[in-house]
Parts: structure tokens; sequence; C-alpha cells
């Protein structure tokens, strides 16, 4: 099972507030591998809204994603462009 | 002028809305709204405008993220600084849920449109504490607004 991990700078205008989150969700469940996503000392489920959420990420906001599974390699690419490329 | 992110600060007995019975989220917000008015929290002017941003963000997807909680939220130039109302609703509301759950807590925030970060930060720190699911089930069974106060505050410190 393969490991990915990767540091993304957030490029959404607004940060990672409810829309995106729920967005950001329903494009992690379409991938079988674990994603966490972290910020600071603080590692949530990158499948859970209401996790990201909690975290606070804001435009330019650093955040590890960690990636695990067969699909690992798709995964993170797929969520790193949203992550860096969604402005609304 | 720097603003408090803490939420007790924005909480009082008035913001809480205990034992609510409506069925669905159009008339759970309505009915949070108007309860706002009787706590001259909003006016009944603004309710139509402010009334109309939470739906049409609802409508752009649910703000009930699961776990039975939803954060219905907007920013509007009608509320000085941020308005939060905390619900609850023991016998669960219907909120278009995106786990088909019902929704039993429903954390409302309303901000001034200049407050773009604490409107970011506020939605996260709502997160932070809702995320406990040994909270939400205490919030579901408060029987006060004291109660409520009480657990909001515990919780605030936990998670800070």
């Amino acid at each position: 099972m393969e490991r990915i991990e990767k540091e993304i700078v957030v490029s959404n205008i607004h940060g990672l507030h409810a829309r995106p989150a729920a967005l950001f969700v329903q494009l992690a469940n379409q991938f079988d591998s674990s994603i966490m996503l972290k910020k600071d000392s603080e590692m949530v489920d990158g499948k859970s809204i209401i996790a990201i959420l909690s975290l606070g990420i804001n435009n330019g906001s650093v955040v590890r994603m960690i990636v695990e599974g067969n699909d690992a390699p798709q995964a993170i690419e797929r969520l790193k462009r949203f992550l860096e490329e969604s402005n609304d | 002028m720097i603003m408090s992110t803490n939420i007790i600060d924005y909480l009082d007995k008035d913001s809480i809305c205990l034992e609510v019975k409506r069925k669905n989220k159009r008339n759970v917000i309505s009915h949070i709204l108007d309860y706002l008015i009787s706590k001259k929290k909003i006016t009944q002017a603004n309710k139509k405008e402010i009334n109309k941003l939470l739906i049409q963000r609802e409508e752009m997807g649910s703000t009930a993220i699961g776990g039975c909680i939803a954060l219905p939220h907007a920013r509007v130039n009608s509320v000085k600084d941020i308005v939060i109302c905390l619900a609850i609703a023991p016998e669960g509301v219907d909120f278009d849920s995106l786990d088909q759950e019902k929704v039993n807590i429903i954390a409302l925030l309303l901000s001034n449109q200049k407050e773009a970060g604490l409107h970011l930060k506020m939605l996260a720190f709502l997160a932070r504490m809702l995320r406990d699911k040994y909270f939400v089930q205490q919030l579901k069974i408060a029987k006060t607004k004291e109660d409520v106060l009480a657990l909001v505050n515990k919780q605030q410190q936990a998670v800070r």
C-alpha cells in the first residue's frame, strides 16, 4: 500500500470554508485511500467536513496532505489540484 | 479593533434556543430568526434579507455537515460584528443533511460583510467544538440555557 505526503499552499480565496470543505470531502470520498490533512500540529480526517472546517484553513495556509492506499497517487494529485486551483 | 474569537463572548442566554420543534430547514431558520428578533439580536426589518441569504446559501449545498449538526451561515451588512444562535432540536430536523440524518444541533452564524476572516475563524471554532461527539450528545440532552452555556464554556477551554 502506498503512502504519499505533500505540502500544499491553499489558494482558495476565502479559505476552506463550509462549501469548499464539502466539495473537498465529496472528492476525497471518490478514492479508497485514507486521506489526512495536517495544519500546524493538528491532523484530521480529510473525509470529514467538520474536521476540515475545524482546521480554519485560510487562503495561503500551508497544509500537509497524507494519503495512504492503492489509489494514493491519483488521490493526492486530484485533491492537491483542488486546493491549489479552487477560487470560490 | 481586534474582534474576539471566543465563542462565549458572542453567546448568552438570549442566543440559545431550546426545544426547537420545527420539522424542516426553512421553518427552523425562520423560527431562529424570529427568536433572535425577540431577543433584539437582529431587527424585524432585516429578517427578510437575512433569511434570503441563509436560504440561498443552503440552496448551494446544505450546511448540515453530518453528525446531527448544521451550521447555517451568512455574511450580512445589517449585522454588527457577529451574531450566533445555538438551537437545539431534540426530535431532529430534516435539513437535507449530507449523511441523510436528522439534525439536532443548529449553530447559526451571521457576520458582518467586512468580517470575512473572523467569519471563517468562528466557523472553524464551532467545528472544533462540535466535532466532539460527546459534547454534541451532552448538548442534545441539555435542559436549560445555563446548562448549555456551561457546556460551551467548558468545551471552549478544552479545544482552545
